[in-house]
This record gives C-alpha cells, sequence and structure tokens, in this order.
C-alpha cells in the first residue's frame, strides 16, 4: 500500500470541535482508496468467489454487485476509522503515517467480520493452518512453493525434494477430507477454547496419514476447500423437506421460524440481520443454566444458523419449505436429540424479545 | 427499515467518534501528569507496534504493564474492552505483561484510560496466569499476531539482559572482525600492554558479574527445591496420616439443606472461568461431574486445586446412573476465590485426567 493513500492525512486533518464537512475532498479520497484496498484483500484471500453473506452482506448474490462492496467498505470503515479513532490519534502521535497500521486493521476487519458470519469456513481455515504449522515445526512437512507462512498458495510436501506439480488435485484429495470429516465434525466447528487444540491435534493426526496413502505434497487452497466444502454440504443436508399438507409442529415451527428470519433478507432488514444476529449472541450468553449445557447448546445452533445465513441465496432456495431433520441435527451438534425442542423455543424466545428490541430501537 | 446510505452511515459514526474522543481527551489532559492503574500508554520503544500498554497496578518501585491493542479476536487469556466502554474497543493481553520502571512510563505518552470495572478481570486473569492454571500460548487464532506483534512488542520493553540472545546484526559483525584484526596487528608490535591490561579488567569483571549471576540463579533454585521439598513433605504427611475417627454424633443425623450445586460438563473450556454464587445460608457445595462422553471407570478422583497447590482429594468416586459422579464439599473448606477441578478416572488398569475445569467462588450479593 502507498505511504501516500491519504489515510494518515485524514486522520490528521480530524479533530474535534473542526466540521467534517470540510474534509469532503478528502473523505472521498479515503473511501476509494478503501475500496481499492478491500477488493485485492478480498481477491488475496479468495473471498471473491464466497458469497457476500459470508462478511455479513446479505441480499447480494455476488461481489459483482456493486451494493456489496459499497456495503462492505461502510462497515470497515466504521472499524478502522470510528471505532478505532482513538487508538489511530494514539499511535500517531510517535509515528510519521499509519498507513501500514490501517492496512492491518482492514486485514483484521476482515478476519473477524468472516469469523462471526461464515463460521464454517473461518474455523477450518484456522485449525487446518494450526496443523499444518505444527507438521511443519515437528520437521514432518515442508514448505516446496509459496509462502512460508502458510497461505492459500503454500505448496507443502511430505519430504524435501518433491516439486509443486506432485501436488495431489482437489478430486484426490476429497476422498480423504471427508474420513477426516467423520472424525472430526461437529468438534472442528463447535469446539471452543482450550479445545479448539485438541481437534487441532486430531486434525495434526489426520494430515501425517495422508504420507502413508501415497499422497505426497499438495496445495494448501486445495485441502482448505476440499475440507470447507465437505463440512458445509454436510450442514446444509440437515434441512428436508416437510411433506405436503402437514402441519408444523411447534418446536420444529420455532427453529424453523428464527432460521426463516436469517434467509435471504430484503435489502430493508440487512442492517436489522446484522443487529439480530449480535443481539442473538449475546443473549445466549445470559440464558440461565440449568438445564445443563444450555448455553452451550444454543451457541452450537447459533452457529448453524449464521452458516445458513452465509450460504448463498440459491443454496438456501434448494433446501425449499425445509425443516430440520432433528435425527441429522442433534448428530451433527453432538446435542442430545431430545433437548432440541426446548432448546429451539428458547431460541424462537430470544429471537422474538431481540426483534422486538431492534423495533424499538429503530422507532425511537 | 429504510437502509442508510452507506457513506451517511459512516459519517455519522465517524462523527461520533470524533465528539467521543474529545471528551475523553479532555478527561485524560485534566489529570495530573503521573501515571496510575487503568491508564494507556504508547512507549517510545514500542512505538514501532500497534500496541498501548495498560498500567494495572503501580508500586513505588515497578509498574505492572499489559499490551493491548485493536485486533478484535480475543484467546483464552485475554479481556475485551468493550466498544462502548471508555477506552474501548481493546484487546487486553494478559499473557503479554511485564514490569518496568515508573520513569519508562513519564517518558511515554499517556493516551487514554479504560473503565475502572476492566482491572478486576484483569488482575484475576494475571493471578491465573501466575498460578498455572492457564495456558499462556496463543490460541490458534492469534498465533499470526503473537508472532508478529505481541511477543516483539514486549522484547521491545525487556531490559537487554532478558532478552533471547540472537545472532549479532551483520555490520557488527564485519566489526568485530576489523577490530581483531587491528588488536592482532597491535600485539604483534607489542605495543598493547596498557590496552591488554584494560581488556583484562573488563574481562574480570565481567566474569565476576556472570559469576554472581551463576550464584544467584543456584540459591533461587536451592530455595525453591527447598521449598518444593517442604511442600512435599507436609503433602506425604498429609497422606500417611491415618483417617481421623468421626466426631462423636451427640445429636440425630440431619439432612443436608441449601445445597448450591454446579454441574460440570466436558467440553468447557479452560480460560472460560465460571463464577458460583453462594449464599450465607449455603452449608456444602455440590459439585456434579458429567463422564457419560467417555468409556466408563470404575472409579475416580477429584482434585481440587487452588493457586497452583492442592486442597483437597477426593477419591473412589462411583458412577451415578445418570453418568455423573458428585461430590458434597463443606463450604468452610472453599473460601471465596478461584479453583480448579481435576477429575481423573481409573480406566483399565491405569489413571486418566478425564478434565480440568475452572469456576470462581463468591458470595451471593444480596
Amino acid at each position: 500500500m502507498s505511504k501516500n493513500s491519504g489515510f494518515t492525512r485524514f486522520l490528521r486533518n480530524l479533530e474535534p470541535g473542526r466540521p467534517l464537512d470540510r474534509d469532503d475532498r478528502d473523505f472521498e479520497e479515503v473511501w476509494t482508496a478503501l475500496r481499492r484496498l478491500l477488493v485485492s484483500e478480498l481477491k488475496r484471500r479468495s473471498l471473491w468467489s464466497l458469497p457476500p453473506a459470508c462478511l455479513g452482506i446479505y441480499g447480494c448474490a455476488t461481489w459483482d454487485d456493486p451494493d456489496a462492496v459499497e456495503e462492505l467498505v461502510a462497515d470497515c470503515f466504521v472499524f478502522v476509522f470510528a471505532e478505532r479513532f482513538r487508538s489511530l490519534k494514539a499511535q500517531l502521535r510517535h509515528k510519521p503515517h499509519v498507513e501500514g497500521l490501517i492496512l492491518r486493521n482492514v486485514r483484521n476487519f476482515l478476519h473477524e467480520t468472516q469469523r462471526r458470519h461464515d463460521p464454517v469456513g473461518f474455523r477450518v481455515f484456522t485449525v487446518l493452518r494450526s496443523a499444518v504449522r505444527g507438521a511443519l515445526s515437528a520437521g514432518e512437512l515442508q514448505v516446496i512453493a509459496g509462502s512460508p507462512a502458510v497461505r492459500h498458495d503454500t505448496v507443502l510436501a511430505f519430504r524435501l525434494g518433491a516439486s509443486p506439480e506432485e501436488a495431489a488435485r482437489s478430486e484426490e484429495l476429497r476422498p480423504h477430507v471427508l474420513r477426516w470429516n467423520d472424525d472430526l465434525l461437529p468438534d472442528l466447528i463447535t469446539a471452543r477454547g482450550w479445545d479448539v487444540r485438541q481437534v487441532t491435534a486430531r486434525l495434526e493426526r489426520h494430515l501425517r496419514g495422508l504420507a502413508a496413502e501415497g499422497l505426497r505434497a499438495f496445495r494448501f487452497h486445495d485441502l482448505v476447500d476440499a475440507l470447507r466444502q465437505d463440512a458445509r454440504a454436510r450442514w446444509r443436508a440437515v434441512w428436508v423437506h416437510s411433506p405436503e399438507g402437514i402441519p408444523l409442529r411447534l418446536e420444529e415451527d420455532g427453529f424453523a421460524a428464527v432460521a426463516r428470519l436469517v434467509e435471504v433478507p430484503g435489502e430493508d432488514e440487512r442492517e436489522s440481520l446484522h443487529r439480530l444476529l449480535a443481539c442473538l449472541e449475546q443473549s445466549v450468553e445470559r440464558v440461565a443454566e440449568p438445564p445443563a449445557r444450555s448455553r452451550d447448546y444454543l451457541r452450537r445452533l447459533l452457529v448453524f444458523l449464521k452458516s445458513h445465513a452465509a450460504d448463498a441465496p440459491e443454496e438456501q432456495g434448494a433446501q425449499g419449505k425445509g425443516l430440520p431433520s432433528h435425527r441429522q441435527l442433534a448428530q451433527l451438534l453432538a446435542i442430545p436429540r431430545e433437548r432440541l425442542p426446548d432448546l429451539f423455543r428458547t431460541l424462537r424466545d430470544l429471537a422474538e424479545a431481540c426483534r422486538r428490541k431492534i423495533s424499538g430501537e429503530e422507532s425511537s | 427499515m429504510k437502509p442508510r446510505d452507506p457513506k451517511v452511515r459512516s459519517r455519522e459514526a465517524l462523527r461520533e467518534a470524533v465528539d467521543r474522543y474529545g471528551r475523553e481527551h479532555a478527561r485524560v489532559a485534566a489529570r495530573g501528569p503521573e501515571p496510575w492503574p487503568g491508564d494507556l500508554y504508547v512507549l517510545e520503544e514500542t512505538a514501532g507496534f500497534p500496541v498501548e500498554w495498560l498500567v494495572v497496578d503501580r508500586t513505588p518501585g515497578p509498574c505492572r504493564l499489559v499490551a493491548t491493542d485493536t485486533n478484535p479476536a480475543l484467546g483464552s487469556t485475554d479481556v475485551p474492552v468493550p466498544a462502548e466502554v471508555e477506552g474501548g474497543p481493546l484487546s487486553v493481553r494478559c499473557a503479554v505483561s511485564l514490569q518496568v520502571g515508573v520513569e519508562t512510563l513519564r517518558r511515554g505518552e499517556r493516551t487514554g484510560t479504560v473503565a475502572p470495572e476492566i482491572l478486576d478481570p484483569v488482575r484475576r486473569r494475571l493471578e491465573e496466569l501466575a498460578a498455572g492454571s492457564l495456558d499462556a500460548a496463543p490460541d490458534p487464532e492469534l498465533e499470526d499476531w503473537h508472532a508478529e506483534v505481541l511477543a516483539p512488542a514486549r522484547a521491545a520493553l525487556l531490559p537487554p539482559q532478558l532478552k533471547a540472545p540472537g545472532p549479532p546484526p551483520r555490520h557488527f559483525r564485519r566489526r568485530a572482525v576489523a577490530v581483531a584484526a587491528i588488536f592482532l596487528r597491535l600485539a604483534a608490535l607489542g605495543g598493547l600492554s596498557a590496552l591488554a591490561w584494560q581488556f583484562h579488567r573488563g574481562e574480570l569483571q565481567a566474569r565476576s558479574e556472570i559469576d554472581r549471576l551463576v550464584h544467584e540463579r543456584q540459591a533461587l533454585e536451592s530455595e525453591h527445591q527447598r521449598q518444593l521439598a517442604a511442600l512435599r513433605e507436609i503433602q506425604a504427611a498429609q497422606e500417611q496420616r491415618p483417617p481421623e475417627p468421626p466426631p462423636p454424633v451427640s445429636v440425630p443425623l440431619q439432612p443436608l439443606i441449601n445445597l448450591v450445586y454446579a454441574v460440570f460438563y466436558p467440553g468447557e473450556t479452560r480460560g472460560a472461568l465460571r463464577e458460583i454464587a453462594i449464599p450465607d445460608a449455603a452449608t456444602h457445595l455440590f459439585l456434579l461431574f458429567y463422564v457419560g462422553d467417555q468409556a466408563p471407570c470404575t472409579e475416580y478422583e477429584l482434585a481440587i486445586v487452588r493457586r497452583g497447590a492442592p486442597l483437597l482429594t477426593v477419591k473412589e468416586l462411583k458412577p451415578l446412573p445418570g453418568k455423573e459422579v458428585s461430590v458434597a464439599v463443606p463450604r468452610a473448606q472453599l473460601s471465596n476465590g478461584s479453583y480448579q477441578f481435576r477429575l481423573r478416572g481409573m480406566c483399565e488398569g491405569e489413571r486418566r485426567e478425564l478434565g480440568v475445569y475452572e469456576a470462581r467462588l463468591k458470595e451471593e450479593a444480596r
């Protein structure tokens, strides 16, 4: 990023008591530079090919929709320049410019936004990268091409001297990955804190097994992609068509009703959906226990809902007027099946309370 | 709801942020210049890193600092300062702390303060780290941030003798070679006696300093070993002591009432400290551990650990029909504070660690 992209000048000129309208030209310049930076980061991280809902931009099918990019620039602007204004000003007193810091903040923004809105994709990436780094430091894997810091372009091999051309194709990796996910899910997605390291160690063991199965090299991106696609497909498979003419049972309706809230929101509902998910996240942390593990199970259901919201509209559409199969959902999220109806009811009540709160905020 | 234009939304948020900055900045400027717990500093030594240092404690000697930054990713040892709280949003990295003299802070610049309610959880997390009940290693999601920002920032503040030794910079090596060559030539000319004497004295001083440090370390090591041996003796004596006979029952046995109970399930994570509020009237804490997620063991044992030291070990626990093991601990044995509950199982002839849970006991607010 150029040191003269104007972020520093823009920040230096912003002072309390000084009208913002004076800096209109600077604002436009910063907006354009931020948009350029975001687009290049989206492409660098292979996020450009994912639906914008993976970064909390609902209602747009692809990033080619100019509204999607403008919404993302606004979210990023608020994250970097408004919310972190004090900290940027603090750093600016000791540095000639803060362009590098802005770039870091933009990356932190994308990291955090993907973590919140695409829990499946984010978790698969971070856990797999950590497992690969473990195998690298143990000397079991070597980087033979691409970034040594383990990025999408990194090619890894089990012995030095292998060439990047020997890297296994995605189709070759897929059958192995399916077996891994049989063992790793749902912990790969739902584990928290200390348990993340345990699931990382399990993944590292699977990774080492690849050499014994005759795979000598692979591209990091291909492995992430295969794991991620399989995990997403399993989560989508939970939705089943409801039989025609049979009314929904109340407890089924409870979860389906919450799920509908996050499906294909209209343009008018984007901000509300953002706030609904954030409100649900906070409310779940305040749910009383016992019944034991209620919070943990509700967190898992919420991760499932977020993943559902991040699916492309056509994928949500394919699920039709579907309902989650209790058996599959219980299995997928490792929740005792008999607990689901109560959990659905709680989630629906929380969602209703959140909606009331949000509409109250909007009308006031 | 009509969606707001993205630029209008951004401008409004910026305007609010600038106003808030003005208010907070004025408050900080109105206070005296002395560093105080809760203050945030940017220090010259770490100006190259996007960190601010939070003053956690100030004594007449050193001040304890903890690194903070604006990366929202949180690990199990971090404390968040929410956006709406003064100084926020920040992530307080409790595993990245150190002590510095107050002069270091006076040379730096105070850049803000955090709300006082943040300091309590930060101090608690530091205590837990010191007691070894939290792991200071970064979580997988924070590995890069730790390696690129936090660890080097901390290293930049450490006094030189505590920094990890690395290879000398290349220009120093070149200079060392040149100096050595000059010395060799001078020595060959035989004109080095005075310099050699100075060099020798310097070397002697350095050696005596090294000896002093080695002795100091040995003394600390033997003191540490002595304390460990004393602890082991106490523990052994406790284990060997025959069980005391039960006190004579002078009144008919009464049912235990007003139990406070806590249920622990595997998967509850380290770092996620759980708080258990205990009302005045409670005489026992009833603990229940779910063990149904693993192969059954014949017997279980529970160790209760306080500040890294074992407080109580309960053996011969048998699983209940609901795949749980239970213990009722008298409240008098557990004062308020943080505890670690370590559950082990005797399975297939071997002893297995099944779970480590953390909880803080406190009086229920009235």
